[in-house]
């Protein structure tokens, strides 16, 4: 009887060591990570985190590696962006982002747990490398502002070509910044912000269309920047400085816009990225304010997300925007040094109740 | 070549022919129309002796007129036409060219129907010189409006954002010059193309699809009116709820749920039934379950009911007549459903604030910046029309001091002199403190420093917090989230009643109660308060926690002091809105008076510290500090 109490009293011991082993276990590294995050977002998103350094996507090295690395200088995973601006993701999932001020691509291969790099050759290098897409090859295009042309790259990060150059000096672009691929038609529009037209361009680089001049009417820009392509192949134009949205037909005729100057909620002060989700909606960064207005096709306010600082769900100088095939929502939060990842919940027109209704 | 260019005419030749062939066939069918004026027509209008159906309206020879050898007398009158003050298109007199014309004959009741140019007045049924009578829904001249209340027609429409050509193939169309006739809708021998509503339409106008063949609303598409969510309220739309076209439910009668082509009560702009009117065919509990007409009984109300015929639709701030923001403080005030309400874009999307609900999709709006908005974004911009620069605006004129007890507007410490006192633009854009109504709230830095009594949500008035809302730092509300339904769902409590500022039955048009103190016969002297309890204050509870945070003088050492002993109202030293102190600290004159040196201030020394000077209460503060 005894024995049979003992034993049970010790297998309660036994338990209650392994208890509180598994809770320490269990228990969070630091105080962030056993608080839930407290993100003001609207109904229609949720927070999925952030990429800032190939610590976000790679796998923990082992003791040894990490040694070796140490003392070698190499200990770089943790190093964050520097400037990130232009994103997109490929059709293998990876994220490819623009970081202007190290110019060089950062890639996130979360499915592969890879991380790695890539720039402009020596012979052609990046100047300040802005925005970024690929094609239906999975070829990448980025521009690059200062260089005034078009990088094109294999899908395995080989430098193929430039396109824009007219001679080593000249390009047909004053200043090209935003680009979108129309992936059916195998197009490419290409903004040129001081010249401030969009120039239509062949995946090989031959000039179709150019259309836009200076101005505040239809098809006229003021520093135009960003551009995104809808599935229905119309473009998505952000006409900066006249604090607008222009949809434009592929071949150029305004279809409609939207947008004015203001700082209240809805309004442009400094418009940056744009892009669009499934539904069509349109995704609009608005740098000074440190928000991401979203609208229906239409133009009329739906949503809105982030404010300044520097938490999950907050934005210091957001600049460029992508929304993925999965509807997953990537803005390039510059001065954070680190690219937010929402995702745009599918089918839901929003629950937030409470006043207005 | 040249066989192909025969074969290219002869498929031409062919096609022409075939439809023809297929329009002469189907255009046998006014036979027993409306139309059809035979003896033997089994239509109740007919003449007494004729056999051949075509006489009445056309004639091979000697026609009155040469389009359509019309053989009907042609009508001499003029009427008046459609006119809005929102009208793009200009609408020209109708001529001898208008096919329209041609039909005016009979349907401008000038004509008798049997008088013909080549058989003389025939006899009718209804008499010698039967014309249709001024009462007649087919007599578009009426009892006196002319056309005034018809869709215009003999005009070139204007092509704007919403109105756009019908799409090639369409069986409305336009006529040879690009007029609108009566034919673009009507087909004056096929009475049943449309079966539901037998008007001799060109095509079936279920769900108004004939109107769309021109119109293309802007945010019809999405529009709660367009496509109902709820379809045992959509089919509770009947013939005894207003409905006219035969068809039942919102969705199938469309556009002419509100509107009416012809002899609409409101011609401006075609409507059914004046104002809110319109809008109560469904929105008093009969259609929709909510019954939005029974909350203007309440005493805190937008005077929807109470006044009519002030607002215009062309409201901006570029129209003389009806200038926006009101230019006039005389002017009377109004407030119409669609003062707030866009019937073609309302839906029941829920918003985030400060962006404006379904309800309030695609109304106008005045910007903080003042400046006016086509289609507001926020809630607030629309609050703005009436409640910012408007000189008529309600804080305005109501500068009552006596004390009316709870609908008291109290006259503040920062309001003597200030012209902005009442401008809600002005408070919540440049005040120093304010709610997070126009900027996000100024919490964690400014110099109100944090308010700890902050909820982590919202809560209903029994304390569960409202679904889906976050309150911190960086969170926004509503105007509504104070000034809505004190029984709507807005509360939170399962209801199921309007929600929305429509009207309350607590003053300022508050959802929840926030007492004020009666004023004592002098203000700073002794006064009985508001006896203290929770509900008293319990629009403040709904986001600042009144027993766990106020009571227990988390933020102000003496916050339970003035309020649970002594009865000091919130709002006693709180400006609700926004207050050129911090913590929005703006005391209520007719209850705090300087003290005994004269001195009224307030000065905030850190959070949680700061220096009195007032008296209140019958207690002298001098240099009281905490």
């Amino acid at each position: 009887m005894g024995l049979i109490a003992n034993s049970k009293k010790r297998l309660v011991w036994v338990g209650l060591i392994v208890l509180v082993f598994g809770v320490l276990w269990s228990w969070p590294a630091s105080e962030a990570d056993s608080k839930p995050p407290e993100i003001l977002l609207p109904s229609q998103l949720e927070y999925v985190g952030t990429l800032r350094s190939a610590a976000d996507v790679t796998p923990k090295p082992g003791f040894f590696k990490k040694m070796v690395k140490k003392i070698v200088g190499l200990d770089d995973r943790d190093r964050a962006m520097l400037m990130p601006y232009g994103i997109a993701v490929d059709s293998q999932g990876r994220v490819l982002v623009v970081d202007t001020r190290e110019r060089q691509i950062h890639v996130f291969d979360a499915q592969r747990k890879k991380y790695k790099t890539f720039h402009a050759p020596d012979r052609e290098p990046f100047a300040a490398p802005i925005a970024i897409d690929t094609d239906a090859d999975g070829k990448i295009y980025i521009s690059d502002s200062v260089r005034a042309r078009i990088f094109v790259f294999t899908p395995e990060f080989k430098f193929i070509r430039t396109l824009g150059g007219i001679n080593k000096d000249e390009s047909i672009f004053k200043r090209c910044t935003g680009i979108a691929i129309d992936k059916k038609n195998a197009r490419l529009y290409a903004v040129d912000t001081v010249a401030m037209n969009i120039v239509t361009l062949s995946l090989d680089g031959k000039v179709l269309n150019r259309f836009g001049k200076p101005g505040d009417g239809p098809v006229e820009f003021n520093y135009p920047t960003q551009i995104a392509v809808a599935p229905d192949s119309t473009l998505w134009v952000m006409d900066s400085l006249n604090f607008r949205v222009q949809h434009l037909d592929p071949s150029g005729t305004v279809i409609s816009a939207f947008g004015r100057l203001g700082d209240a909620i809805g309004e442009f002060d400094k418009p940056k990225g744009i892009s669009l989700d499934h539904q069509g909606r349109v995704y609009v960064v608005e740098g000074r304010n440190d928000r991401v207005q979203v609208y229906s096709p239409e133009g009329n306010l739906l949503f809105f997300f982030g404010h300044t600082g520097n938490g999950d769900g907050e934005f210091f100088l957001p600049t460029g925007i992508t929304v993925d095939r999965e509807d997953k929502i990537y803005v390039a939060d510059s001065y954070n040094r680190r690219v937010a990842i929402f995702h745009a919940r599918s089918g839901t027109t929003g629950a937030a109740t409470g006043g207005g209704q | 070549m040249r066989a192909r260019i025969i074969f290219a005419l002869v498929l031409v030749i062919a096609v022409a022919a075939a439809m023809k062939v297929s329009a002469a066939k189907t255009k046998q069918f006014i036979t027993n129309t409306k139309h059809d004026f035979r003896i033997t027509s089994s239509a109740s209008i007919h003449s007494t002796s004729k056999q051949d159906v075509c006489m009445f309206c056309h004639t091979p020879h000697n026609a009155a007129s040469g389009s359509m050898i019309w053989n009907q007398k042609l009508s001499q009158r003029e009427f008046p036409t459609y006119n809005s003050s929102t009208l793009q298109s200009t609408i020209t007199p109708i001529n001898a060219q208008d096919a329209s014309k041609l039909c005016l004959s009979c349907h401008d009741g000038t004509i008798a129907l049997g008088d013909t140019q080549n058989e003389g007045l025939i006899q009718f049924v209804q008499g010698t010189s039967y014309a249709l009578p001024p009462t007649s829904p087919s007599n578009l001249a009426g009892t006196g409006s002319g056309f005034a209340d018809d869709h215009p027609f003999g005009f070139v429409p204007k092509r704007t954002a919403e109105i756009h050509d019908p799409p090639p193939g369409d069986a409305v169309h336009l006529d040879s010059n690009g007029k609108v006739q009566c034919t673009s809708c009507h087909d004056p021998h096929q009475e049943s193309v449309d079966p539901i509503s037998d008007k001799f339409l060109v095509k079936s106008n279920d769900s108004s699809q004939l109107c769309l063949s021109c119109h293309s609303t802007q945010g019809w598409a999405r529009s709660a009116h367009s496509r109902p969510t709820d379809l045992v309220e959509d089919m509770r739309y009947t013939t005894t709820q207003g409905a006219h076209t035969g068809y039942a439910g919102v969705t199938k009668n469309g556009c002419e749920s509100c509107h009416r082509p012809h002899s609409a009560q409101v011609g401006e702009r075609l409507l059914k039934l004046s104002e809110e009117n319109t809008c109560y065919q469904c929105h008093d509990g009969s259609v929709t379950t909510l019954n939005i007409k029974s909350e203007f009984v309440k005493t805190y109300r937008h005077p929807v009911q109470t006044v009519s015929g002030i607002h215009d639709d062309s409201e901006s701030p570029t129209s003389t007549l009806y200038p926006m923001p009101e230019i006039s403080p005389g002017a009377v005030r109004h407030a119409e459903c669609m003062d707030c309400h866009n019937a073609h874009y309302a839906n029941n999307t829920p918003g985030q604030a400060p962006i404006v609900s379904g309800a309030l999709l695609g109304v106008k709006g005045q910007s903080q910046g003042n400046s006016y908005l086509p289609i507001a974004n926020n809630e607030y911009e629309v609050c703005f029309k009436c409640h910012a620069d408007s000189a008529n605006r309600p804080q305005a004129t109501d500068n009552g001091t006596a004390g009316i007890g709870f609908g008291r507007n109290p006259q503040r410490q920062f309001d003597a002199g200030n012209p902005n006192k009442s401008n809600t633009r002005m408070e919540f854009t440049f005040g120093m403190s304010y709610h997070p109504v126009v900027k996000a709230g100024n919490l964690a830095s400014g110099p109100g420093g944090l308010v700890p009594s902050l909820r982590q949500a919202p809560v209903s008035p029994g304390g569960l917090p409202l679904p889906n809302r976050v309150l911190n730092s960086s969170s926004y509300i509503y105007c509504s989230d104070c000034h809505n339904s004190d029984t709507g769902r807005n509360l939170g409590l399962g209801t199921n009643s309007v929600a929305g500022p429509h009207a309350s039955n607590i003053p300022h048009l508050l959802e929840r109660q926030s007492m004020l103190e009666t004023p004592p016969a002098l203000p700073g002297k002794t006064s009985t308060g508001v006896p203290f309890s929770v509900s008293n204050y319990g629009l403040c509870d709904k986001c600042h926690d009144v027993q766990n945070s106020i009571l227990r003088n988390v933020s102000f050492k003496y916050h339970s002091t003035h309020t649970q002993n002594d009865g000091a109202a919130c709002s006693t030293c709180h400006d609700p809105h926004a207050s050129s102190s911090p913590m929005l600290i703006n005391f209520d004159l007719s209850i705090v008076s300087p003290n005994s040196a004269g001195q009224l201030s307030y000065l905030q020394t850190g959070p949680g510290h700061g220096t009195c000077n007032l008296a209140c209460h019958g207690q002298d503060h001098k240099s009281a500090v905490y």
